[in-house]
């Protein structure tokens, strides 16, 4: 069932192309842009976005890879756990869902200069943190 | 690195690209007209030397300044755009049972998803945003009828059953997809239905059967009722069940 509804192909790289997804919950900053270069590596065409567990990331013009392929790379991304079983389990719905307003909410689209400028939160706290009790002097 | 000092791209169907297309023509047409009005002014401003001409002139010249710098905004932004012809717009409902002492808890999704080339069909378009960020009352009107027709075909009362249920708040998805995930006809209408129960047995309905009971409730269940004198207008009746949602179905009294 190709599709194309009869009319003109607009892609000529037909069938070559893939899209990869990813949907990152509370990661940390080094591995947001891990995963955000590592897509980068592959094409120039990402789209981020910012949700309230963390980020979404689509990318468009993978090479074509097996379903197998797919889920392993998606794995090694770090891709929610969840939503790859769904995909591998569950038949007969949509995959790789990415939901633009998911329980009333709408992500943020994120721009490449947010991307590089977010700031970066150290492990570390900015000071030592006041004993409160017995030895108040320290 | 490759690519790295490019910006990022906005994904945009045919039709957002070619309206953006449309728009830049305007600013050529205004800028037609202002360099007219500028040839205008300064020739009056030549010939009479008077005051308010000048003051027209500069006006007129600023004025073309200041569209230029907007198109050339505009066509930097709009670099970023790239368009993808194949679009999947699905919107998905989930329920709750209200009481949640009882495991495992009774759960139910309600998906309807439609591949197509022109998603403004069925979404709504965000400018603030620049993506699809809500569904047409079309789709909502198809997940309000299959919502009833389930309670139908499970032969329970769905007033009932809309009290006795939370509603989450509904997900939407509107997103470009490949060529190669087109896996239906375009502009066609897929329906899928997941409900985990009280007894914690999942069972998935399909789209072909969901089409035969939304074809059995049109064909069978309400010629029959017509028939027997149960409704009277059945146009105004389908439309109804369309444009009642289950909160308000959980506000009616039950005959």
């Amino acid at each position: 069932m190709g599709g194309n509804g009869g009319d003109v192909n607009f892609s000529p790289f037909l069938g070559d192309e893939m899209r990869v997804t990813v949907d990152l919950d509370y990661p940390s900053e080094l591995q947001f842009l891990k995963v955000f270069f590592t897509l980068k590596l592959f094409t120039n065409i990402i789209e981020v976005f910012r949700t309230k567990k963390g980020y979404h990331l689509q990318a468009y013009g993978f090479p074509e890879m097996s379903e197998e392929e797919l889920y392993e790379f998606r794995r090694v991304l770090e891709d929610d756990e969840n939503r790859i079983f769904f995909d591998e389990k569950l038949h007969g719905k949509p995959e790789q869902v990415l939901f633009t307003r998911r329980h009333g909410r709408v992500r943020e689209r994120l721009l490449w200069e947010n991307i590089v400028a977010l700031p970066w939160k150290s492990a570390l706290p900015a000071r030592k943190k006041k004993r409160q009790g017995k030895d108040k002097a320290n | 690195m490759r690519g790295l000092a490019e910006a990022p791209v906005i994904i945009v169907s045919m039709s957002e690209y070619m309206r953006e297309v449309r728009a830049f023509r305007t600013f050529k047409e205004r800028l037609r007209k202002l360099y007219r009005l500028w040839g205008h002014y300064a020739s009056r401003w030549r010939w009479y030397r008077r005051r308010e001409d000048y003051e027209a002139l500069v006006r007129t010249i600023r004025e073309i300044a200041r569209v230029r710098r907007e198109e050339r905004e505009a066509r930097e932004f709009f670099r970023r755009k790239v368009r993808k012809p194949y679009w999947r717009v699905q919107l998905m409902r989930s329920y709750e049972a209200k009481e949640k002492d009882r495991t495992p808890l009774f759960y139910a999704e309600y998906r309807v998803y439609v591949f197509t080339r022109s998603p403004e069909k069925y979404a709504i378009w965000s400018e603030k945003e620049m993506e699809y960020v809500a569904p047409k009352p079309e789709l909502e009107e198809d997940l309000n009828e299959l919502e009833y027709v389930i309670s139908k075909e499970a032969r329970r009362s769905h007033k009932r059953w809309a009290k006795s249920v939370r509603r989450l708040p509904p997900d939407f998805e509107c997103v470009a997809v490949d060529e190669s995930e087109v896996e239906w006809p375009l502009d066609e209408k897929r329906y899928y239905v997941r409900i985990i129960d009280e007894d914690g047995v999942e069972h998935v309905y399909e789209d072909d059967e969901i089409k035969a009971w939304l074809r059995a409730y049109r064909t069978e269940w309400i010629p029959r009722a017509v028939r027997e004198g149960k409704i009277k207008y059945p146009e105004r009746y389908v439309k109804a069940v369309r444009q009642t949602t289950l909160e308000e179905w959980a506000e009616m009294e039950e005959m």
